[in-house]
């Protein structure tokens, strides 16, 4: 145990290294402007949809920094989500966006800010303009805005929610990949399990073979090149860990046991997760192949759950679920 | 209804340390942020789910995002 004690106080005094290294992949954009009395501007119209109201169509701003408009005389209503669809002037889809908002008497518009990605309608954009994914942090989280979970991510204020999958099944348990320019998930088509990687680029969808394992809860290794999950194929819940560039899976956990949410530490020397045993639920931390399990809590009889390995703030700290 | 709260486990002293936990409600799968000095988690208030942010002291539990769709599963990154 003192062993332990001291890999723990030399892994979080030293050598956890908690920046991420910034990715930089801002993209070089061109905007054609239109002159209109000496001033430079662009013009983009898009339509504006939700779910209880007609489309509607608006003409937007476009700067050299944003795109920015408003609908006027929405239908009424709080914390709806609006979709945005921009288009080219030969009809092709150029963005497509979301937005929540809440419209009322007094506020009975829609202010819409887009911030230049790719290319937005007839407009060309000159300019170093991040896509925001890859260089800034990020939040993705599953909404069920169209009666099943898909994926939205947003900024990390909850705002810009841009919605990246569409599907009639629940897309579950998204993660952001180390550089932030993927995403993983898993679909639940019932009883299946499908596990997908989404590109945040081009927004393509990479099915990963691992669909006979009934993958949940899928997260990355910190170095990108390889995923673990946790699989109830066999009846138990075992974990895995797929390797992205020679596509061969490794198990990591078999034991008869039920096994949880795995979640690589932040240099990825370690793997958490909680077990259910007896009907009792266990935080572990383990060796990365899954060897040489040791309880989170061992004097704490009560549920301990999802434990993730903190990356910064202060020496030592694990945050985990813990039943009252 | 099944009650959980998060708490943060010092592995070098052992403490485990109350962050939030409320009667009545859910708090679960935390996520760091990646400087380590927020928590987003997925909140269950017994009617829907949504995403609240935390510092790791407790202090400055807030609202996120809740919709009535259920938002959840937050990862921030």
């Amino acid at each position: 145990m003192k062993w332990m004690i001291f890999v723990f106080l030399f892994l979080f005094a030293g050598c956890f290294n908690p920046d991420d290294p910034a990715v930089s992949n801002a993209k070089n954009i061109q905007l054609q402007f239109m002159k209109q009395a000496g001033i430079d501007v662009a013009s983009a119209s898009c339509r504006v949809s939700a779910e209880d109201m007609d489309t509607l169509t608006a003409d937007l701003t476009v700067s050299s920094t944003m795109i920015s408009g408003q609908v006027p005389d929405v239908p009424y209503g709080d914390n709806r989500l609006f979709e945005i669809h921009c288009y080219n002037s030969d009809g092709v889809l150029n963005y497509y966006g979301s937005t929540i908002a809440n419209i009322n008497r007094s506020a009975p518009v829609i202010n819409i800010t887009l911030y230049p990605q790719e290319q937005y309608a007839d407009v060309t954009i000159i300019g170093n303009f991040s896509t925001g994914e890859g260089t800034e942090e990020k939040i993705v989280s599953p909404a069920d805005y169209s009666g099943t979970h898909n994926i939205y991510i947003m900024d990390t204020d909850g705002t810009n929610i841009r919605r990246l999958t569409d599907s009639d099944y629940d897309d579950r348990r998204p993660q952001l990949s180390p550089d932030r320019t993927k995403v993983t998930f898993y679909r639940n088509t019932h009883p299946d399990h499908i596990a997908y990687i989404l590109d945040l680029e081009t927004r393509e969808l990479e099915l990963l073979p691992l669909t006979e394992y009934t993958p949940s809860c899928i997260s990355w290794h910190p170095d990108g090149n390889s995923l673990v999950f946790h699989s109830a194929y066999y009846g138990y819940c075992d974990v895995f860990n797929y390797d992205l560039q020679t596509h061969t899976v490794t198990t990591l956990i078999r034991n008869d046991t039920t096994i949880w949410v795995p979640v690589y530490s932040p240099d990825g020397n370690f793997l958490l997760y909680y077990t259910k045993v007896n009907n009792e639920f266990r935080a572990y931390i383990a060796n990365a192949d899954g060897t040489d399990p040791q309880l989170l809590n061992p004097g704490d009889t009560r549920t301990n759950v999802f434990p993730v390995c903190l990356r910064r703030y202060e020496p030592g700290a694990l945050l985990g679920k813990v039943l009252q | 209804m099944i009650q959980f709260g998060l708490y943060i486990t010092d592995r070098s002293t052992g403490e485990v340390r109350e962050v939030v936990a409320n009667s009545w409600i859910n708090e679960s799968f935390p996520s760091w942020s990646p400087d380590g000095n927020t928590i987003i988690y997925e909140r269950w208030d017994g009617d829907s789910y949504g995403i609240y942010t935390v510092k790791p002291d407790g202090s400055e539990n807030k609202l996120l995002l809740d919709s009535g769709a259920n938002e959840c599963h937050p990862h921030w990154r």
